[in-house]
């Protein structure tokens, strides 16, 4: 029996292979647990550092994958500060899958359109990644990507080179809401990019990911499209502690993000309170 | 439609023997007769009957002697009595005598059909009633004991016995070696302290790293001889049900939780004196016990009535002999009427807070009302109400930062209690945090309580032990915020009491 079946308090030990340092702020780290941790796209894993605590993260390496583990991190209080601290070579506590991912299985023969901003493309790749393993199952991936400024693009070479190139069935729509001397391409928010889409909405899911306020006008800008609150998936971020649906952090109306998420369809919930704060 | 039965006719003319055994066959039942009272019973006797039909006046032993005799041997067989017109009289004392029915002589067969099949179907209708009664109580093993014979039995159960004891301000749950007999309460009212305390610690570690789990459990952390924890009150197993599907249901079983549960005997005990806060009966519940636990007492002037609910509660129940009384119809009685009046008294204490409309509906509608901010006001944030709410099972997770630990290279993870009501909650990473101002934590509070938790887990957060409103710093009471904003009236105020 492995640990965790017993104890889900129980981080198993990983290794940090190599550290990635994807822009100022934000580094992925690949890590390499001590049993290979199994997990479908969209869940998440709570991740220690030793002496300093755990905070949730999403895997965005592929789930094909099991020996290797990547996770991408932005720097943004006590923990991840200390986790951008840790070098190859080092060890982290990993305790997980926990939650429910995206249901891919719902999105085979659709057009999927990928939403994200910031840091909010860690799942995303996750995503990506398994969209792409069974391409031939999808009908087409339109994949809309927002940074703050050219230098806080994340996976920066395969976003803007690599992928936009894997399949004519991929197509790739950028924007920064600042540009500077070298950016050629468009600047506005995320939500420009859902201008002019050619996708046809009746058979389209959206999957959107990113902060808060982002994923608000993102989602509203889709319903004006024509969406259906069933049709658009939200990667919903509370405050979490435990991950299994015991310490109440993460509740949202009758929800705990980390048992019944974290991603939701927006039918599940428009109508709680405390969806957008 | 009654199934096939077997039937004994005893009459000692073969004629009717003969046409009821015809007419009763067709319906599909097995008839056996017999010619007088004598033989009909020895039939009786080898096998089992569903239904006899006999003639009232026979030589030798009558149909009330076989009614006297079948009855005696199988109550659960119906009996029809064959008359003559001249002996209705006797006819009606066979129905005295627990008879289902009678017919007079002579009958057409549908008559005869239709008796049996009336007779039949009663029968089957009341042994479904005791078959549920069984169920209900007759399988629960009750005595009635002395209070010193019945400490004796819980603390041959394990090495910590927790007994109900008359401290200072309250109950608290006391170990039973230290406590003297006379300091014993198990009437009264809930003790201070929420059940939860016991299986849910308010600060544990619960794991180490990078070593292994197995070292922790063994550590001599979680109890594995058996513990009772006794004198626990309606509103506190019922609490301790909702703690049951946050830490025992889902994909994850909080380990902890369930090694100190499983080892629990859970003994609880009628109230006799509510206090002004208790409310049990605005949430649904009675001031007693009638299901989920392992023992339960009631105290009747006789001494305890223990009543088993559970296999490990009956088998306990069983191993008392010395000193045990069977439990009579008065006991019972006794505590049915005790049990009504205190129930009465929660109630009366109660009327003038009871809203019109159900808290659920009161809460899920009123997100906007002014009655949270006029309330809130008062709340000073120091979650004392959820520390003391027997429900409250939130927690966090966090590091033992010690220097010690970083040296030694051995880490662990502690949990500990936490509240919603501290501002930073569920706060985020950035500063987002969807419960910022005490109106919105305040507002939460309820909203789990009585709408989101029990959607999440089938039952309310609150179980109405009061002790909330015992503990307010800033004298709130959740009764009388409810009533307000139900409108009613809004005869008291907010906070003020009395
Ligand atoms: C399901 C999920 C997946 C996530 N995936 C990623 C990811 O892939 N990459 C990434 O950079 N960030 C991700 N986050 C956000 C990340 O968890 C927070 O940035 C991180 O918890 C901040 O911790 P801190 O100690 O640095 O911040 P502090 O502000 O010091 O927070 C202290 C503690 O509060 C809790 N907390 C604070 N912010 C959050 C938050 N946003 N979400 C949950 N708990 C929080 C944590 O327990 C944290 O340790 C995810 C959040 C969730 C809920
Ligand atoms: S609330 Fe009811 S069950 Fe609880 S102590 Fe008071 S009277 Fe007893
Ligand atoms: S993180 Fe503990 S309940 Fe969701």
């Amino acid at each position: 029996m492995t640990p965790n079946l017993t104890n889900p308090y129980q981080p198993i030990r990983a290794q940090v292979e190599k550290v990635i340092q994807e822009t100022p702020n934000i580094r992925t780290f690949v890590l390499r647990p001590r049993t290979p941790i199994v997990f479908q796209t969209g869940q998440f894993i709570e991740l220690t550092v030793p002496g300093f605590g755990e905070a949730p993260f999403t895997p965005s390496s592929s789930p094909e994958i099991e020996e290797q583990m990547d996770v991408t991190v932005m720097k943004a209080g006590k923990m991840t500060a200390a986790l951008h601290g840790v070098q190859p070579g080092e060890w982290v506590g990993l305790r997980g899958p926990f939650g429910l991912g995206y249901p891919i299985g719902d999105f085979v023969g659709k057009e999927i359109l990928i939403v994200g901003g910031g840091v909010g493309l860690a799942p995303l790749r996750s995503l990506f990644f398994a969209l792409v393993h069974r391409l031939d199952m999808y009908e087409r991936i339109v994949f809309c990507y927002g940074a703050r400024t050219p230098s806080d693009i994340v996976y920066r070479k395969a976003i803007l080179e690599e992928w936009p190139k894997l399949d004519p069935k991929i197509v790739f729509r950028m924007t920064v809401d600042k540009g500077d001397d070298s950016w050629k391409g468009n600047v506005g928010l995320v939500t420009t990019t859902l201008d002019n889409l050619d996708v046809s909405v009746a058979n389209s899911v959206a999957v959107v990911c990113g902060p808060p306020i982002m994923m608000k006008f993102s989602t509203l800008k889709l319903l004006s499209l024509g969406y259906q609150p069933e049709q658009i998936y939200l990667s919903m971020e509370k405050n979490m502690s435990c991950g299994i649906g015991k310490c109440g952090h993460c509740q949202l109306g009758k929800y705990y993000v980390c048992r019944d998420g974290p991603v939701f369809s927006y039918d599940q919930i428009k109508d709680a309170r405390e969806t957008w704060d | 439609m009654v199934a096939e039965a077997n039937v004994l006719v005893i009459d000692d003319e073969e004629t009717v023997c003969r046409s009821c055994a015809r007419i009763l066959s067709e319906k599909g039942h097995t008839v056996t007769t017999a010619l007088n009272g004598e033989e009909g019973l020895r039939q009786f006797g080898e096998s089992h009957f569903d239904l006899v039909i006999s003639d009232l006046k026979m030589p030798g032993t009558g149909g009330i002697g076989v009614l006297r005799q079948v009855k005696e041997r199988s109550p659960q067989t119906a009996v029809i009595v064959i008359t003559g017109y001249s002996s209705v009289g006797s006819a009606i004392e066979a129905m005295k005598l627990g008879a289902a029915d009678y017919i007079e002589k002579p009958f057409t067969p549908d008559e005869l059909a239709t008796a049996a099949a009336l007779a039949l179907e009663r029968r089957a209708e009341r042994a479904a009633v005791a078959l549920e009664r069984r169920e209900l109580i007759g399988e629960k093993t009750s005595v009635l004991v002395g209070r010193a014979a019945f400490r004796e039995i819980i603390e041959g159960v394990g090495r910590d016995v927790y007994v109900p004891r008359r401290r200072e301000k309250g109950l608290r749950y006391s170990l039973a070696g230290q406590c003297p007999e006379e300091e014993v309460l198990w009437g009264e009212i809930r003790p201070v302290d929420p059940l939860k305390v016991f299986f849910f610690d308010p600060r544990r570690r619960v794991a180490a790293y990078p070593s292994a789990w197995s070292e922790i459990v063994s550590g001599g952390e979680t109890p594995e001889h058996a513990r009772v924890i006794a004198g626990v009150k309606r509103c506190d197993l019922q609490a301790l049900d909702a703690l049951d599907r946050v830490f025992l249901e889902g994909d994850f079983i909080d380990p902890f939780y369930k090694a100190v549960r499983d080892n629990t005997l859970i003994v609880t005990s009628d109230c006799s004196n509510p206090g002004p806060s208790c409310s049990c009966v605005l949430m649904g519940l009675s001031p007693f016990c009638e299901e989920g636990f392992d023992l339960n007492v009631s105290e009747v002037a006789e001494g305890l009535i223990v009543e088993a609910g559970s296999e490990r509660g009956g088998k306990l129940v069983e191993t008392i002999v010395e000193g045990a009384q069977q439990v009579a119809p008065s006991h019972l009685e006794e505590r049915h009427e005790r049990r009504d009046q205190v129930q009465e008294i929660v109630r009366t204490g109660l009327a003038d807070l009871q809203p019109e409309e159900p808290y659920e509906e009161l809460v899920k509608h009123a997100a906007d009302s002014p009655v949270w901010e006029e309330c809130a006001e008062r709340c000073v944030g120091c979650a004392a109400c959820t520390q003391i709410c027997p429900t409250c099972h939130c927690f966090y997770l966090h590091e033992q930062a010690q220097e010690k630990a970083r040296v030694e290279g051995r880490y662990e993870i502690i949990r500990t209690w936490d509240s919603c009501q501290y501002p930073a909650f569920a706060r985020v990473a950035g500063g987002a945090n969807p419960r910022k101002s005490v109106r919105e934590r305040f507002l939460h509070r309820y909203t789990d309580k009585f709408v989101d938790f029990k959607e999440a887990y089938g039952v309310f957060g609150c179980t109405g032990c009061g002790r909330c409103v015992d503990v307010c710093m800033g004298k709130i009471d959740m009764r009388e915020v409810l009533y307000k904003l139900g409108g009613t009236g809004a005869a008291r105020y907010c906070g003020v009491k009395a």
